[in-house]
């Protein structure tokens, strides 16, 4: 601007009064940024909450006829969104499927593997197909190639009580990836 | 390096840009009185910043404002120091507004060219204080709730279009959900918006005619690195007092409590149409226009032509901003600027006066309460004590929204989060919060609730006025250990603290103590202990939990069930009598002669006590005056004064069941006895 009215005898810049003017600028611009970064990581620091139930109850025996097909049944328990606490929430879906003659139940989670769409299934083709990235499974979950997804469908525990009703250890793996890894 | 800047320089231009923003000459060197415009920028930078941070965790809306709020400053790491800096920043904004306005008009630099720049500076004074005016609400909390129905209620007086303007503001004629979601865009978009748009003008502006600087004869300087460094010090030292405001609460919080709690920005209880909340009051900086109401009443106006709140609240400061707008103009003349001088702290003064004039009506118990004005005229007098009472309330309300903040914490922590249907449903179901008001409400009037210490609700009872006509028990510490024995005391059934002030002070049961229980021999007393030991075991309290356990496993609380139907050991044991001759206790004895004391003070037995004392199971024909507050338990009789769920919030109250840290009541009973 003015820098002509400037005089000659400005003194020279003194490289310890700019390091000094950074220094000090820098902590107190930084230090209200951090503190919003801090507050930002929050998620990275939550697991998931411990003591929550590892079988969960999603359906009686009678409710999945032995016909080899697969259905869907939604999730239940107890679930933390932030500030929110609700019980008996659905928090997911799972597909069973029980073998002639059997009273073994077999488990899917819906959510696909390849990029975690929901996979649906079909019902003419008998297998389970995904509605993105065509991404599909044999019943049995296996992976029918040619196909984006790097695993089958993720199996899931199940156990039949004496009373006769399915649970399921439900858990949800991170999609994308050839191993199951449990997200938490 | 250099060709990579020499090659982005080329296209942008980015060398010239950082060469004038860094040197720009000061006429007479760096000074510290600089530097006050860079603190503002600073703290409004700060603002943007946290603000943002603040968004990504905020949700607007009546159920889930307060509540996300609550998750910031309590769950999340640092959450409160986000908070906090931000609270206390946009505090500390207004400060600097103040000194930067004043340092302008007293140098005159609001002179020919600069009028435009100090015009530019007025209105975004105006956006800064709009920006905390919005914010103040955005928590959702009784603090924020009931200060901005008052400001939107203002806006009501605006003449012709005001009821328009505020359902516009307000979203609807209610408070909710659309008050939120307007306040906040114009909060985080609209205010800041045109903050940044009218700053970048006065930034520019100021650059074009330089720094406003007095004659001298030091040598000019750069504004980079000698002022820069100024303006960083002073914005450090800014940052410091915002980051000890924050952590006032290491020092505050009392022994015992986490310091973490009270870290911070303050989130009062969630804001609550339906409950009373006296201690509303604005930001401090608002607190003189608060005070300026006051004194604007018809009668001070004389005149009903114009409304006085519209004189109060909109001309007055209208007026006061008009005349801000015209001071570049007046500064022309010598004299005028030497007015604009006079008038803008004549301003400060009076703000100052009417800031100080509503503290001490808020404190006037606190400073004054205790010395009442000597020779004073009745006037005088019932003016004073006015002031304390109000002042009193003001108090009261404090602490009581600070009570009822801690314990809405408390709740929510121990249920693992909020409810779907929001923080305001977990205080409607709380004993804790509910309890004392619903016993103010329709318990007051005779009974008292007053601890040991003579703390609590008092009734028309209270000692001051014992032998009052309408004196019914104190119900601190009902069926518990303590209460019982101190009831069964000769000194204590027929005193003011119990049935002194009822038909039953000259009633059977109070012969019985009279006579009976106060001549009982010493193998008497320890059997009175055991009984009331055994009778105070039917109400299940929480706090009596480890002495019931511990005596039901001796067997002492069997022998004391055994003893409330047999004749207690005294000198003249012929014609004693025992508790089962009136009342019924389990199999023995027959209602409708005195109250059932299976279950005695028990959550049901109370429930259905406060329902209908009428009932057999109670006084039956003997009640003195208590009223049936739900004579229809099972319906919903118009008759019914209080719902199932407030008679059981209620009782649970006054059992301490909800309680943290209850047990006033458990002391042992056989100190009382003897």
């Amino acid at each position: 601007m003015n820098d002509r009215s400037v005089s000659a005898e400005a003194p020279r810049r003194n490289f310890i009064l700019e390091l000094w003017s950074c220094l000090l600028g820098g902590i107190a611009a930084l230090f209200p940024f951090l503190t919003g970064v801090a507050v930002f990581l929050d998620p990275l620091r939550r697991g998931a909450k411990a003591g929550q139930a590892r079988f969960l109850r999603v359906a009686t025996l009678d409710a999945v006829p032995d016909d080899g097909l697969p259905r869907q049944f939604p999730v239940i328990r107890d679930a933390t969104d932030a500030w929110n606490y609700s019980p008996n929430e659905r928090v997911g879906a799972v597909y069973l499927r029980r073998m002639p003659g059997e009273s073994q139940v077999k488990a899917f989670n819906v959510v696909c593997p390849h990029a975690g769409c929901f996979v649906g299934f079909d019902a003419q083709g008998r297998f389970f197909q995904c509605p993105c990235h065509t991404s599909s499974f044999t019943l049995d979950g296996e992976v029918i190639r040619p196909s984006p997804s790097p695993r089958g469908m993720d199996p899931l525990e199940v156990r039949v009580t004496d009373e006769g009703a399915i649970e399921v250890a439900f858990v949800n793996y991170y999609p994308g990836k050839e191993a199951r890894i449990e997200k938490n | 390096m250099n060709q990579l800047w020499l090659w982005l320089d080329d296209r942008t231009g980015i060398k010239q840009l950082v060469h004038e923003t860094l040197y720009e000459n000061i006429p007479g060197g760096a000074r510290w009185r600089y530097v006050w415009g860079s603190t503002l920028v600073f703290a409004f930078i700060t603002q943007v910043v946290t603000g943002i941070f603040l968004w990504m965790c905020y949700s607007p809306s009546s159920r889930t404002a307060w509540e996300s709020v609550y998750y910031i400053q309590y769950e999340m790491q640092f959450g409160w120091l986000l908070r906090g800096i931000h609270h206390f920043m946009a505090q500390m904004m207004v400060l600097l507004l103040a000194i930067h306005l004043l340092q302008v008009v007293i140098d005159g630099a609001y002179r020919a060219p600069r009028e435009f720049n100090f015009w530019i500076g007025l209105i975004l004074m105006k956006i800064v204080l709009g920006l905390s005016l919005t914010g103040y609400l955005l928590p959702w909390d009784q603090k924020g709730y009931w200060a901005t129905a008052v400001a939107t209620n203002l806006m009501g007086f605006v003449p012709l279009v005001g009821d328009q303007l505020q359902r516009v503001v307000v979203g609807g004629s209610q408070y909710g959900n659309h008050t939120l979601t307007r306040f906040f865009a114009l909060h985080a978009g609209v205010l800041p918006g045109l903050l940044i748009a009218l700053l970048a003008m006065h930034i520019a502006l100021f650059r074009k005619h330089g720094i406003h600087a007095r004659p001298s004869n030091r040598p000019d300087q750069y504004f980079w690195p000698d002022q820069v460094l100024r303006d960083a010090v002073a914005c450090l030292a800014v940052l410091a007092v915002v980051l000890l405001c924050c952590c006032g609460g290491f020092f505050t919080a009392p022994s015992g409590a986490l310091p973490a709690d009270y870290l911070g920005a303050e989130l009062a209880a969630p804001a609550d149409p339906s409950e009373q909340f006296s201690a509303a009051r604005p930001e401090w900086y608002f607190l003189f226009l608060f005070q300026l109401l006051k004194y604007f009443t018809p009668e001070t106006m004389g005149s009903a032509l114009i409304g006085n709140e519209f004189v109060g609240a909109i001309l007055v400061p209208g007026l006061i901003m008009g005349f801000l707008f015209l001071m570049p103009i007046l500064g022309r003349w010598r004299l005028g600027h030497g007015f604009n001088v006079a008038f803008l702290f004549a301003l400060l003064i009076g703000a100052g006066i009417l800031t100080f004039k509503a503290k001490e009506a808020d404190l006037y118990a606190q400073w004054y309460g205790a010395r009442p004005p000597s020779n004073a005229s009745d006037q005088e007098l019932a003016a004073f004590e006015k002031q304390v009472r109000l002042s009193r309330d003001y108090l009261a309300a404090v602490e009581q929204g600070e009570r009822d903040a801690r314990r809405i914490v408390d709740v929510v922590r121990a249920r693992g989060g909020v409810p779907f249907a929001g923080a305001i449903a977990l205080m409607r179901e709380d004993a804790e919060i509910q309890g004392p008001r619903l016993f103010a409400q329709s318990c007051a009037s005779c009974h008292s609730y007053l601890d040991q210490a003579g703390q609590g609700i008092a009734g028309p009872a209270a000692p001051a006025e014992a032998g009052s006509p309408f004196a019914a028990p104190n119900l601190y510490g009902f069926a518990s250990r303590r209460w019982l024995a101190e009831l069964l005391h000769k000194d204590g059934f027929a005193s003011a603290r119990f049935f002194g002030g009822t038909g039953h002070a000259e009633g059977d049961m109070a012969n019985f103590v009279g006579d009976q229980i106060a001549n009982l021999d010493d193998e008497g007393k320890v059997q009175l202990v055991q009984l009331i030991a055994a009778l105070s075991a039917e109400a299940k309290l929480r706090y009596q939990e480890e002495a019931d356990a511990k005596d039901a496993a001796d067997g002492s609380l069997d022998a004391g069930r055994g003893l409330l139907s047999a004749a207690l050991s005294s000198p003249n044991a012929s014609d004693s009598s025992s508790c089962t001759d009136c009342h019924k206790f389990r199999d023995q004895g027959d209602l409708g002669t005195a109250p059932d004391l299976t279950g005695y003070g028990s959550e049901e037995w109370l429930v259905g006590m406060i329902s209908n004392p009428d009932h057999e199971r109670f006084y039956s024909g003997s009640n003195d005056r208590m009223p049936a507050f739900a004579p229809d338990a099972q319906g919903d009789s118009p008759q019914n004064r209080l719902s199932p769920s407030q008679l059981r919030l209620l009782a649970r109250w006054i059992r301490q069941d909800e309680q943290v840290g209850a047990g006033a009541g458990a002391a042992p009973a056989d100190e009382a006895v003897r």
